[in-house]
């Protein structure tokens, strides 16, 4: 196990799988022993999760212990900035706020074809936008929303009429 | 045996009409598109396409499900070649000597070199998956819940270890996790509701294709997004036609690679990129001309494409006999095989003898299509290649919104392949393997009905775990591996090793290792 070369993300991520571990194991431990129904004891449904929980404790200790002996938990002096404020950080942010939008706010609240056009086009102007000169963005346009019928049209079509899939 | 290749004999026949052949034909090109597109994966493919052939006779599904799954396979390597960007994860090894042999002007020669490669690789993997697969299955019928518990618990440790080389505790972590959130849903013995909170949703559980497909789709798209823009090589397409000399002087690498990779396909969840990983790393050692690795080896280009194709049958093999996958997008396959009424497992010889040699065939004919569409048109699959990714990924992402719903109709799924593809693309940037997470979802209820059905057989006695001579293998060969991945327990046991061999044996081996 030579390990990563991110101990502060290790340090975090085994403070978020302790909690996840610890509260695993409080649920199974909840659970239900069904003593009433005279079922065998060692059928009961809170004893898989219950082992579980305390192997991902044990890896995530793991992971801690190391990142601690290799000072994950000093922060500050980082590059985070070009992290959060970067060229890929921000179309990473702009991607998943379009993509969730479109699949939590948009579909079946309003028909299937309207949100695919809406989202396909938006998505091509938002990032191809800044690329392109202020002379030919018309074109931009005009074949963001070309591709915007073109997809939200075939994909209904040979889903729906081809496959027989019922689309959301 | 002389069954089995006469129901694999019938099968190719019963394949040979024409609509079998359209299907054979439209799918395995599709998967090489498919494939060959950065943000689109094998796995991604195999289970959009599950959904698409929900409704179809299961023997016309599964060709189309096995040929895109070959398909993808192989494609990835147009854009390693080209873009220097793995299509699919298996073409990861592709890209260090096909992308140099592209930059000398040699594209074609390295598209046509994997294309050769590919076909071999997936019939030595075809070959072996007739031969093994029958045996293996009739072998597995003296699994009991005691194997079954210790196969779940290797198949996490195994894909844990192979998936993370050089950080296995980031591999079993991801496994466990896979294997924690299995545990959400109503269990299968006292159909209790773990983790639901409440919720009708979460009583049936994350579904495998919404959480494949955001693992894989979504979180794949983001990858894409958040990485700078790829160059394709222009001078993309010289004579792609291999030569027979590139061939026959490099069948011990074939077959070495074809052999490798079909085993590390057979590993459970270590699947196709490993197989690359491992059957590139192999013919490195043993070349003559191993400086060239890395600049432009054909050999190196030979081995990693035979060894992923090789791969994909070779993960079949427990798809078929255990109901445990290879592999990512065999664990799709197997989800798609139960949806159409086959039951894969142990008993598969016995309820369908005829189902595993029509399963080789159907790779026999998704081989033979990738050869035919890998040599014969090369330039329109190299121009898929120049759609920009901010015109591809909005389209993948509509699709990845409707696979994971078109078969239970739950919008609910669609949030499943949103959470499973965010946490995806988190765990990816910190280097934790996705194939162990997608083997925990499917190995989760195996491991707990097993357990659970084991303790209450012994009654409270754990000794069946340890002694039933299967168990006891399986459970060894994991500590081993659990051990062997420690580097201070492994330097101990090869100090160990060296004290336990004669000095005079020592240095004529290691003389001889210098020679080799």
């Amino acid at each position: 196990m030579n390990g990563s070369g991110m101990p502060r993300a290790d340090f975090v991520t085994s403070l978020v799988l302790i909690a996840f571990g610890a509260a695993m194991l409080w649920a199974s431990l909840e659970m239900p022993r069904f003593a009433q129904r005279n079922i065998n004891p060692y059928s009961i449904p809170g004893i898989v999760p219950g082992i579980l929980a305390g192997v991902n404790l044990i890896l995530a200790a793991v992971l801690l212990a190391r990142s601690v002996s290799r000072s994950g938990y000093r922060f500050g002096g980082s590059d985070w900035r070009a992290m959060v404020f970067g060229d890929g950080a921000k179309r990473l942010a702009v991607a998943f706020c379009l993509t969730v939008a479109y699949a939590v706010g948009l579909v079946g609240v309003i028909p299937f074809w309207l949100a695919t056009f809406l989202f396909v086009a938006a998505f091509i102007l938002i990032f191809e936008w800044p690329m392109v000169a202020a002379k030919r963005r018309w074109i931009l346009v005009a074949s963001a929303l070309v591709q915007g019928v073109l997809v939200s049209a075939v994909v209904a079509l040979v889903f729906q009429e081809l496959f027989l899939v019922t689309l959301p | 045996m002389l069954e089995s290749f006469g129901y694999f004999i019938s099968a190719l026949g019963e394949f040979m009409n024409p609509s079998i052949l359209v299907h054979v034909a439209w799918a395995t090109l599709l998967g090489i598109v498919i494939g060959m597109l950065p943000g689109l994966t094998a796995t991604m493919g195999v289970a959009l396409m599950t959904t698409l052939t929900y409704r179809m006779e299961a023997s016309s599904a599964i060709i189309i499900l096995i040929c895109m799954y070959v398909g993808a396979i192989y494609g990835g390597s147009r854009s390693a070649i080209l873009l220097n960007i793995p299509g699919t994860p298996a073409n990861a090894a592709t890209a260090l000597d096909g992308h140099p042999l592209a930059r000398k002007g040699l594209a074609g020669k390295a598209m046509g070199i994997a294309t050769t490669g590919s076909f071999l690789g997936s019939v030595i993997g075809m070959i072996f998956l007739a031969l093994f697969a029958p045996v293996l299955a009739e072998y597995a019928l003296k699994f009991g819940a005691f194997e079954f518990f210790w196969l779940a618990v290797f198949g996490i440790v195994i894909s844990g270890n192979l998936t993370a080389f050089d950080d296995p505790l980031k591999g079993w972590i991801a496994g466990f996790l896979g294997l924690s959130l299995a545990m959400v849903g109503q269990e299968g013995i006292h159909a209790y509701g773990r983790f639901t909170f409440g919720s009708t949703e979460l009583l049936s559980g994350f579904g495998l294709i919404p959480a494949l497909v955001g693992a894989f789709g979504f979180a794949e798209i983001l990858t894409v997004m958040h990485q700078k823009r790829a160059e394709m090589v222009k001078s993309a397409v010289d004579t792609v036609i291999p030569k027979l000399r590139d061939i026959t002087r490099y069948w011990r690498t074939i077959t070495r690679s074809g052999v490798i990779g079909t085993f590390i396909g057979i590993i459970p969840g270590v699947g196709e990129d490993i197989g690359a990983w491992v059957s590139y790393a192999a013919a490195k050692r043993k070349s003559k001309e191993r400086a060239d690795f890395g600049k432009g080896s054909v050999e190196g280009l030979m081995a990693a494409e035979t060894g992923n194709s090789a791969a994909a049958p070779g993960a079949l093999i427990p798809v078929l006999t255990l109901a445990i996958p290879g592999s990512a997008p065999a664990a799709v396959l197997l989800a798609a095989m139960v949806l159409h009424g086959v039951r894969p497992g142990p008993m598969i010889m016995i309820e369908s003898p005829a189902f595993i040699p029509q399963v080789v065939a159907m790779v026999l004919l998704a081989s033979v299509a990738i050869l035919i569409f890998g040599l014969a048109i090369t330039k329109p699959l190299v121009k898929v290649l120049a759609v920009p990714r901010e015109r591809l990924m909005p389209i993948v992402f509509v699709l990845c919104v409707i696979g994971p719903y078109a078969i239970t109709n739950r919008p609910f799924d669609i949030w499943v392949m949103l959470g499973f593809g965010t946490l995806g693309f988190i765990l990816r940037q910190m280097n934790y393997p996705m194939a162990p997470l997608v083997l925990g979802i499917v190995l989760g209820p195996i491991l707990d009905k097993s357990f659970r059905r084991g303790l209450t057989l012994t009654g409270g006695d754990l000794e069946p775990f340890f002694l039933r001579p299967i168990s006891a293998v399986i459970c060894t060969l994991t500590v081993l591996s659990i051990l062997l991945s420690i580097g201070r327990v492994r330097r101990s046991l090869g100090l160990a090793g060296q004290r336990l061999i004669p000095p005079r044996l020592r240095r004529s081996g290691k003389t001889g290792k210098d020679q080799d």
